[in-house]
């Protein structure tokens, strides 16, 4: 079962916007389940990586110099430098369901305090140092990672590509035989990718009544 | 399979002039650059075809901006590279004015309105990935699956040169259906910027159901919006006003851009 419909995608929200209202972790919908593909789950929350802010430099300067932002994680990609010049950034995640693919998709945007998105490079540089993963698992993310037009904003947001989802979701079941339900299926898929990404998923979401 | 192969190639040929200016505020030499003129492919994406304009530029902006990601305005809306040419035009551009006028800027990249494009690599992967999607909805990702590497670069080098046959002769293998079934879903995006906030409308809609051939028509119903209510509209795809009647599966195969997607435009006569 590597793909879900419309209405399975459904049921997982639901489970979630449950779960969520219980333990206050800020899961929500925004647009409307009744239209077919017509809402997502959403979730904005201050990401768990500290990020250089360009707090010296003008906001115009910000977008273009980068080699200054991202320079204190050259010296030690592990450590978190606790220098007052770090500011937390916020993010904020989307699971959108994707018509094409059948599967969920995540898009993420992360922002400094100034309103400056961050960039991939930044972002994954953040995270890694966060989680003291070795570097060769940010390359491996870093390909899956692309900046699309969000479906329902139009904005450029970071999206986890959907088209092997379905391959994964299969590879995730393993030799599960009993045949997975929508809520199950949405759980398993959230609490593989959404950590890849910083965004925590508590094991409350694992337990089905 | 295609057959009507001359139309493919009408379309294909497809071309805008476009008349590409400096941002006035960008200019630091005493005189500004004259205007750039250039015949471009309605197919292809803007950064596939404007190296010359950028050249062209560059020496007029101060040097600081020299290495700056090149982007372009029409009438203070800047505009998607990521979008066909084509689409760009018949999606913004109300009064059919020729030369197309834009802007070219060196500063300020709006990155909360454009995607970036550092290179060509990207256009590729966006093309890429949203071939993967077409063939999702086509064909469930079967054939770009199975399809070799080699020929994700025939769809690529294809566009990239402007060459139709190189394109086409990796591209039919992604218009293949059975006689009697047709697409699964037909790949399109409907821009009806007057209906929603949303950059594009999709659904799924199927080639044939209950053994009839859906057209367009069916497919603007299917979007539940009373199009008529704001007066007498056109769906424009290539400069085209199509007939509601035309049948999906011949529109999906013969004016579906090299993405394999319909960019479909409500158009309304301006009052």
């Amino acid at each position: 079962m590597g793909n879900i419909t419309w209405e399975e995608f459904v049921v997982g929200v639901r489970h979630v916007l449950a779960v969520s209202d219980s333990i206050g972790d800020g899961w929500h919908v925004r647009g409307s389940l009744e239209e077919h593909g017509g809402g997502y789950l959403a979730k904005r929350m201050d990401y768990p990586v500290a990020i250089g802010e360009p707090s010296e430099r003008t906001a115009e300067d910000a977008t273009i110099d980068h080699d200054s932002v991202t320079e204190p994680y050259e010296n030690d990609p592990c450590s978190i430098d606790p220098d007052s010049s770090f500011r937390p950034v916020y993010g904020e995640f989307h699971v959108l369901y994707s018509l094409a693919h059948a599967v969920p998709t995540l898009y993420l945007r992360a922002w400094r305090r100034d309103g400056s998105c961050l960039e991939a490079q930044e972002l994954w540089r953040g995270l890694t140092a966060a989680e003291r993963r070795p570097s060769s698992d940010e390359s491996e993310r870093l390909r899956s990672l692309t900046q699309q037009e969000h479906p329902f904003l139009g904005e450029p947001w970071y999206h986890l590509h959907p088209c092997r989802t379905a391959d994964l979701m299969d590879q995730i079941a393993g030799n599960d035989v009993d045949r997975v339900d929508a809520k199950r299926y949405f759980i398993r898929w959230m609490s593989t990718v959404a950590p890849l990404v910083g965004c925590p998923v508590s094991h409350h979401y694992a337990s089905f009544r | 399979m295609a057959e009507d192969r001359e139309i493919l190639r009408e379309i294909w040929e497809g071309r805008l002039p476009v008349c590409f200016t400096l941002a006035t505020e960008e200019v630091s030499t005493p005189i500004a650059p004259d205007p750039f003129y250039l015949m471009v492919p309605r197919l292809t994406y803007f950064p596939l075809v404007t190296d010359k304009v950028r050249r062209h530029f560059v020496r007029c902006v101060v040097p600081e901006k020299h290495d700056n990601e090149m982007w372009l305005e029409f009438e203070k809306c800047p505009l998607k590279w990521h979008y066909p040419i084509g689409l760009l035009y018949d999606l913004l551009v109300t009064n059919s004015e020729l030369p197309w006028q834009l802007t070219v800027h060196f500063d300020k990249y709006p990155d909360n309105k454009l995607l970036k494009c550092p290179s060509k690599d990207v256009v590729e992967s966006h093309l890429m990935h949203s071939l993967k999607e077409a063939d999702a909805l086509k064909h469930k990702n079967h054939i770009m699956a199975l399809m070799q590497e080699r020929d994700h670069k025939q769809l690529w080098l294809g566009l990239l040169h402007d060459r139709f046959d190189q394109f086409w002769s990796a591209n039919r293998k992604l218009m293949e259906h059975s006689a009697e079934d047709g697409f699964r879903y037909i790949p399109f995006r409907l821009y009806a910027p007057q209906f929603t906030s949303k950059p594009f409308m999709q659904y799924l809609v199927k080639s044939i159901e209950n053994e009839k051939r859906l057209t367009l028509e069916d497919l603007l119903q299917r979007a539940n919006l009373n199009f008529e209510s704001k007066g007498p509209f056109q769906v424009v795809i290539h400069g085209i006003d199509l007939p509601l009647e035309t049948p999906l599966q011949w529109i999906s195969e013969h004016l579906s851009y090299p993405d394999n997607f319909l960019h479909l435009c409500i158009r309304y006569s301006s009052p």
